[in-house]
């Protein structure tokens, strides 16, 4: 097991009160986790100590900076086990990760008629720019359904691609609503039979699960850094490298060139044909220092630790009257986090009341409408939990729950 | 919501809606306080009016659209009816402005 009170101290805004005198329970970080002290400093350490810009001067702090910016692409390599350090590319998050497939390898590959398949619980990064796509090219965009279980109809899958026009299926590889793990080993072995390139979003489960690329056999590869205890503002495409090489540029600009001329330019070697212009490099090399922290707990030590309080969680969930709980109720089935509804009381007030307690949850659509449609509901509240939670917390959020009911008199 | 304006006065309002309590209550005392009113009147409602009748003046970011919506939504039905049933582009370009710095 973890020991919870070493990492809670090292995670300084878990020391802060809300509301005047509430201690903060964090139940949001599905949305952005925590960072620990480790991470903070490792980027405020970069503006102190070697604060420079990377790739081209020759002096010292140049040399520092550059080095520290590329040892996160060795630790991000290792982290998902991908085969080459020039498959990572450095973006925004996982919404850039997507939209750089969408339209560089998209435009390249889809054509009228051709279908693009993703899935009913996907976030709305996974879902638009494929709209995009799909509509400027004459394709057509289908999704694989959520049964009531809230676990994808793979049979769908099939169907489309029986049609021989599919040139992509994309999915999350764990609900950011509904907490399902998917079986994407499944998904890309059936896609892999007939050919058909696979982007998997990783935003929540590269956080929760060991994931290994090598293993995994997907084509795309997309991840965020802020929700797995690094800053905003980094993210992750990993993609197959003989796939970047024949990719167009997305960004055109410094530092992606080779040499430039008036009217022809050629690209720089992978992976720095696709971050054009000074990157982030701070929040880059404090997304190295989150990656040490996550290794040094051991990704199978987090997943016990979540299984755990998901456990704990539905359990105690289930036995207050009234709620209803989406997604699959076996711990092992589903990441570390829980949407439901309380009788008919809309999630913005009871997040509302519970943030009185000082308990931060999220409450709406999650950025995940063309699920809120298929589950018929307009808004669920959603907790998540991560390594710094602990039962008593639960307990709790819990407790708050109850408080919700009496105020609603349900 | 639906206004039924007959000489230049509100006759008669209502609302449907589904949402959390400070979006239901703020419609249901909008759809109130223009009852009856003259056009005109309605026209001027500002944020303040809205805030100073719930009794809610400390909504963060996050809550205060809920209390905002409703008026959001009357002032977007002003705008098409003063565009299309009135023609009067210029009031109607004001009230689309107004609409859409509600927040």
């Amino acid at each position: 097991m973890i020991n919870i009170e070493n990492i809670r101290n090292d995670f300084p805004i878990l020391k802060r009160k809300v509301h005047k005198d509430k201690t903060l329970v964090y139940f949001d970080n599905a949305a952005t986790t925590q960072k620990p002290i480790q991470v903070i400093d490792a980027i405020s350490n970069y503006y102190l100590t070697y604060n420079s810009n990377i790739h081209r001067a020759v002096h010292e702090l140049a040399e520092e900076a550059t080095a520290a910016y590329e040892s996160t692409r060795d630790k991000v390599a290792k982290f998902i086990n991908a085969k080459n350090r020039e498959e990572i590319v450095f973006v925004r998050g996982t919404t850039e990760a997507i939209n750089l497939v969408a339209y560089t390898w998209g435009r390249q590959n889809v054509d009228k008629d051709d279908i693009v398949v993703t899935t009913e619980y996907e976030h709305h990064s996974n879902i638009v720019p494929w709209q995009l796509l799909t509509q400027e090219k004459g394709a057509k965009l289908e999704y694989i359904g959520v049964d009531d279980n809230g676990e994808l109809l793979l049979d769908q899958l099939d169907k489309y691609l029986e049609t021989g026009r599919v040139k992509l299926v994309t999915f999350s590889q764990m609900s950011n609503v509904l907490g399902t793990i998917t079986n994407s080993e499944e998904i890309i072995r059936r896609c892999k039979k007939k050919g058909v390139r696979v982007l998997v979003d990783g935003a929540q489960s590269v956080p929760h699960l060991k994931v290994d690329l090598q293993k995994l056999d997907c084509d795309f590869f997309a991840f965020s850094a802020h929700k797995m205890l690094g800053p905003t503002g980094v993210g992750v495409l990993w993609a197959r490298k003989e796939l970047l090489e024949n990719m167009i540029p997305f960004n055109g600009g410094g530092d992606m060139i080779r040499e430039v001329h008036k009217y022809e330019t050629s690209w720089n070697d992978l992976p720095y044909k696709f971050e054009a212009g000074t990157p982030n490099i701070a929040d880059v090399i404090g997304f190295g220092a989150a990656i040490d922290y996550l290794e040094k707990i051991g990704m199978d030590k987090v997943r016990e630790h979540e299984v755990d309080i998901t456990k704990y969680a539905l359990d105690k969930l289930s036995q207050v009257k009234g709620i209803k709980i989406y997604g699959p109720m076996d711990a092992q089935k589903r990441g570390a986090v829980i949407s439901f509804n309380l009788g008919d009381i809309h999630p913005h007030d009871l997040a509302t009341i519970i943030d009185e307690e000082g308990i931060a949850i999220r409450s709406g659509h999650h950025c995940a409408q063309v699920l809120m449609e298929r589950l018929d509901v307009s808004a669920t509240s959603r907790a998540s939990f991560y390594i710094y939670n602990t039962k008593d917390e639960v307990d709790a959020f819990i407790k708050s729950l109850y408080r919700a009911k009496e105020l609603f008199r349900i | 919501m639906h206004l039924n304006i007959k000489d230049n006065k509100v006759v008669d309002v209502k609302f449907t809606g589904k949402g959390c309590a400070i979006s239901q209550a703020s419609a249901s005392m909008l759809t109130e306080l223009i009852m009856g009113k003259d056009f005109e009147a309605v026209k001027k409602l500002s944020k303040e009016d809205i805030l100073d009748n719930l009794g809610l003046h400390d909504l963060g970011p996050a809550r205060i659209k809920c209390a905002l919506l409703s008026l959001k939504v009357l002032k977007s039905g002003l705008y098409s009816y003063l565009s299309e049933k009135l023609k009067d582009t210029a009031s109607a370009d004001k009230i689309k402005e107004e609409a859409s710095g509600l927040y």
